[in-house]
């Protein structure tokens, strides 16, 4: 039977898949004389009808399907994709719902509804589906979803404001209910024991958090599982259980062989909180008559930063002794500031003694306790020992011959005071007397050397300085060039990286534009060389930018095969203003296309993220979910995203002729831009940076201030503005944009600013014509008919959004409602 | 010395550094958050103390019966972090959690058969060739392409639970299957 039938709509699935949709639709037609009511054969029809670019038969026959409140399997998954092609996502949702009302015991329809809620973001009826479905069925795990979903909803997670509802607490409650309501533990995994210290933390109940912890199957976990012990370690610290995280830490490093960084840090971190925790219960013991405002050496600086990344939310390191119950002092922590200080010195010795230089963990160790020392004793006005420096140069001694160690340093450096400097940069000036270029590890000192010397500079740099400098690299350069194969990355390339900072900064301060061509030069001679350096291609593409030389950085950045999420983090290189350079007038349209590649993320983003949220539900794995969540609405809402869209909006005015219909629909489009919360995804980073302290390559080389959500917001405005006066529409934007504060230009060029002055002057000028109403606006465009016909108008080959496929393809949720009014069908 | 956590899935917007390079690809949004929705535990990022990412690996647990392993899908480190110990760090990671946390038999993985320094870097871990599996791989674009560039060495180690040490075969070298019979 079921194969028969399977043969039977083979033909279908056939036609579809290789796009003959015709030919697909004329078998339906066939089949359907025979059966005219076989539901998955008619399925496929609105499906076909659809592809076909029928849209009207299409939604004429899949509301008749769904009208009969199909259960089928395969039906309601065929009807999923019509409605998704259709943008009636929410529809979705409904008709599983139907379908599971008509057959209450079909388990598999009640989590295929579940599914459909989680696709479209709708915590609560997912909770409140898994809920009946644990109810009905009796599996945990449906159990757990509506714990995840209670959670969800109480994150307002990819809500249009996320963060913590007003009725969290209320939800939390509930979901913590649940967990222990639940006939399996939670430790029964690390994402279930995940999820419940989640709900804990979140309400605050930390001392139970902590007990489960401390558990023998919680400890277990802690130790098999790094998303648990990340969790554990946030949940230790605002508890103020930094004794227990010290030992713990100490315990782990002296005698588990942990190396783990993390590890060091919080070590130290809690050792110092340790240290302060027993100064202010002392001081409250000594003197508790004291006024509450004499906190004079007690706390340390605000500077006293935390470099554990945990450590930065809650209340983390902030030990009150007046909330916190007073913990008795650990047996296996001493009491004195001093002797717990020594204990952390001799054991990173200890460990930097055993590992050698096979590890560089606790010889950096040495370096970070040194700096959180000086921290302290800074803000205690001790004046300052020299052990920072003498740390540096044995570090230097140590691993100069890894790439790595002018980044390991450079944080210490950073925090060097100006006569220490001037001792580190005699050092260093030692060694780069006695560079030499011809083994590998000679080679890499020299270009630590190098690189630390020009981090550490202390005076004002004047051109002659940078002139030298680049000189000297260069000819390390050439010294040190070998002949290696064309696959494999030379090791000298840092050096011409050098130079080129070095000759960017001449430029920057004399503006004379022979420096850039100097380093073009550099960087494009050391590319030939090195064909799969990506840093040396970063920073000729943004040169070229900045010479206008926009064709070689297209090429550039093209060889480097910047893809998929990469376009959303790097596609800045090449288009940030990249309309200045667009030739499309003249028929290249590089750009334009440049655009379109880059904006395809989004569409692969709103069409497969939501799969992944939902097999991380079937594989239970909650640990991902709000990570899940949160990394898709990152990227829907992504900064990037509509300045490209902006960018390509900008391109097309100057070739394309406007087409009157689709005006509306990219005003509403842009509308909608203007009510985004943007996260910024930009990768700035990846752009190589030798610079002295407290300067920017990336900034240097930047063209024009770099773009925020500022600019987006007056940009967008502006187009919003015009877009309006052209549909003879009201709009929210504000008509008057000589009102926007200096501090909103200030991510303007003068050129954008005098634009912007440009279109006021332009508004004024014309005379504003008699304002329609949405519909009949959309009426007069068409120059035709009733508004419901203008449905079928979608913004063809414009549009702003440039990876737009066609019209029925858009993003789910999140997507700007139709401009029409909804589409009447049937009804 | 690095940071070793858990690879999440805003690590997508943090890993160029280490994607840029040749030999790295970088696959669709759904390739990664696959991996994580099932084995969140065998996804490892070793990150560098001011933040910049140093390297990654990706693994799954997969196979029937005595073939109940942990696999190694990727492994990869910056340029500039190489040679620091940091994949044996994460090979280290995740045959420790493929044994506690998954109990398998044994972890391995593919590598290309002209990939020598990988294979030597394996071998220095306790990996041995277990079969090469032909014609597993595409020409790379700027190789000749040849044998030993499109075949795969599958790789074994064998963990504590495999007291029969069923994974490794002194001959591995010697036996070929297709591809088809790979899985
Ligand atoms: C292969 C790769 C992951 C190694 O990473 P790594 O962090 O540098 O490796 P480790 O420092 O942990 O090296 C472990 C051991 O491997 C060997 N090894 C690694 N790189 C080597 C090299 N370039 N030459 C010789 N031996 C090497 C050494 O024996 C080393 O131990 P040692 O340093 O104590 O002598 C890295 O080179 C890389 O990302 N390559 C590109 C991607 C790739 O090829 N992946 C593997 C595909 S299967």
């Amino acid at each position: 039977m079921v194969d028969q039938e399977q043969r039977k709509l083979k033909p279908i699935y056939d036609a579809l898949d290789s796009g003959s949709y015709k030919a697909a639709i004329q078998t339906c037609n066939k089949l359907l004389k025979k059966q005219p009511q076989h539901e998955t054969i008619r399925a496929l029809k609105s499906l076909a009808l659809l592809r076909a670019n029928k849209a009207e038969e299409a939604i004429q026959l899949c509301d008749e399907i769904l009208a009969s409140k199909p259960t089928d399997d395969t039906v309601l998954g065929i009807m999923q994709h019509v409605l998704k092609h259709l943008d009636r996502t929410p529809e979705i949702t409904a008709m599983f719902e139907d379908a599971f009302k008509k057959q209450p015991g079909n388990e598999e329809l009640g989590a295929q509804t579940f599914m459909s809620h989680i696709r479209v973001g709708s915590w609560k009826s997912a909770q409140l589906i898994a809920l009946k479905l644990f109810k009905s069925f009796k599996q945990p795990k449906y159990l757990f979803w509506s714990i995840m979903s209670a959670v969800l909803q109480a994150q307002n997670a990819g809500g249009v404001n996320p963060g913590m509802t007003d009725n969290a607490p209320i939800l939390l409650n509930l979901a913590l209910r649940m967990v222990t309501s639940s006939p399996i533990p939670s430790y029964v995994s690390p994402d279930h024991f995940y999820l419940h210290l989640t709900i804990l933390k979140t309400l605050d109940k930390l001392d139970e958090a902590y007990e489960h912890i401390q558990s023998e199957r919680g400890k277990r976990l802690c130790e098999t599982s790094l998303v648990v012990d990340e969790l554990r370690r946030e949940i230790f610290l605002a508890k103020g259980a930094c004794r227990e995280e010290a030992v713990l830490c100490g315990e782990r490093l002296s005698k588990k062989g942990d190396r783990n960084w993390i590890t060091f840090l919080s070590l130290i971190d809690s050792t110092f909180d340790v240290i302060k925790l027993n100064e202010s219960q002392s001081k409250c013991e000594t003197d508790s008559v004291a006024p509450a405002t004499d906190s004079e050496g007690a706390g340390p600086p605000p500077s006293e930063a935390k470099e554990t990344p945990s450590s930065t939310e809650g209340n983390g390191g902030e030990v009150d002794p007046e909330l916190t119950p007073k913990p008795t002092p650990h047996p296996e922590l001493p009491l004195e500031p001093q002797a717990l200080i020594d204990g952390l010195r001799e054991l990173f010795e200890r460990l930097a003694k055993e590992d050698g230089l096979k590890e560089r963990g606790g010889h950096l160790a040495s370096l970070q306790l040194e700096k959180r020392v000086r921290i302290r004793e800074e803000g205690q006005g001790k004046s300052v020992p020299d052990t920072l420096v003498s740390l540096l140069k044995q570090y230097f001694n140590n691993f100069s011959d890894k790439t790595c160690c002018f980044e390991d340093l450079k944080t210490y450096v950073a925090s060097l005071q100006e006569r220490e400097l001037t001792s580190w940069l005699g050092f260093l000036k030692e060694q780069a007397d006695a560079c030499d270029f011809s083994t590998p590890a000679g080679l890499a000192r020299s270009i630590n050397v190098f690189k630390l010397q020009r981090f550490s500079s202390t005076s004002r740099r004047t051109e002659a300085d940078e002139q030298t400098d680049a000189a000297t690299y260069l000819k390390a350069y050439f010294e040190a060039l070998p002949d290696l194969s064309e696959t494999d990355l030379q090791p000298a390339d840092d050096l011409a990286i050098l130079a080129a900072n070095g000759l960017v900064s001449a430029w920057v301060i004399t503006r004379k534009e022979t420096y850039l061509h100097q380093a073009l030069v550099v960087l494009e001679c050391a590319s030939s060389k090195s064909k799969q350096n990506y840093q040396l291609r970063i920073l000729a593409v943004r040169i070229y930018r900045l010479l206008a030389a926009n064709g070689p950085a297209l090429s550039h950045y093209r060889t480097m095969d910047v893809k998929q999420v990469q376009t959303d983090t790097l596609s800045h290189l090449i288009l940030s203003r990249g309309s200045t350079y667009s030739l499309a007038p003249v028929g290249d349209v590089g750009m334009t296309q440049e655009c379109i590649t880059a904006s395809d993320i989004y569409n692969q983003n709103s069409s497969d993220t939501a799969d992944m949220i939902i097999k991380a539900f079937q594989f239970e794995k909650y640990s991902q979910i709000t990570e899940f969540v949160e990394f898709e609405d990152r990227l829907d809402n992504s900064l990037q995203r509509d300045l490209t869209r902006l960018e390509y909006v900008r391109m097309k005015f100057t070739t394309e002729k406007l087409e009157p219909e689709a005006l509306l629909l990219e005003l509403q489009e842009l509308e909608f831009v203007l009510e985004k919360m943007h996260h910024d995804n930009r990768d700035f980073a990846v752009i190589p940076n030798y610079q002295p302290r407290g300067q920017s390559l990336a900034d240097q080389t930047s063209m024009g201030v770099v773009r925020g959500f500022q600019w987006l917001t007056v940009f967008l405005q502006l187009y919003i503005r015009a877009y309006a006066r052209a549909c003879r529409v009201e709009t929210s934007v504000a008509s008057d944009m000589n009102t926007f504060l200096s501090g909103w230009l200030s991510e303007m060029t003068e050129d954008e600013k005098t634009f912007l002055k440009f279109s006021q002057i332009l508004h004024e000028w014309i005379p504003c014509p008699p304002l329609l109403s949405r519909e009949a606006a959309m009426a007069a465009l068409t120059g035709t008919a009733t508004p419901s016909d203008a449905t079928a108008a979608p913004a063809q080959n414009g549009g702003v959004d440039p990876a737009a496929k066609t019209n029925g393809d858009q993003e789910r949720k999140q997507s700007p409602p139709p401009p029409h009014v909804k589409q009447d069908g049937s009804g | 010395m690095s940071v070793l956590r858990p690879f999440k899935a805003d690590d997508l917007f943090k890993f160029n550094n280490v994607n840029l390079d040749l030999w790295t690809e970088t696959y669709s949004i759904s390739f990664y958050l696959n991996y994580l929705a099932r084995w969140p535990d065998l996804c490892l990022v070793q990150e560098a103390p001011n933040g910049k990412m140093m390297g990654y690996v990706i693994g799954k647990a997969e196979g029937h019966g005595q073939e109940w392993h942990g696999h190694v899908t990727a492994i990869t480190v910056a340029p500039e972090y190489r040679r620091l110990g940091l994949a044996r760090k994460m090979m280290d990671e995740l045959e420790r959690i493929s044994t506690e946390v998954y109990n398998g038999y044994f972890v391995d993985l593919y590598v290309r058969c002209a990939n020598v320094l990988a294979i030597n870097m394996y071998e220095g871990m306790g990996y041995s060739v277990y079969r090469r599996v032909a014609q597993y791989y595409s020409k790379l674009p700027h190789e000749k392409g040849g044998r030993d560039q499109e075949d795969a060495f599958d790789m074994r180690k064998p963990l504590p639970r495999d007291t029969m040490r069923r994974s490794v075969r002194p001959n591995g070298r010697e036996i070929i299957i297709s591809r088809d019979q790979a899985p």
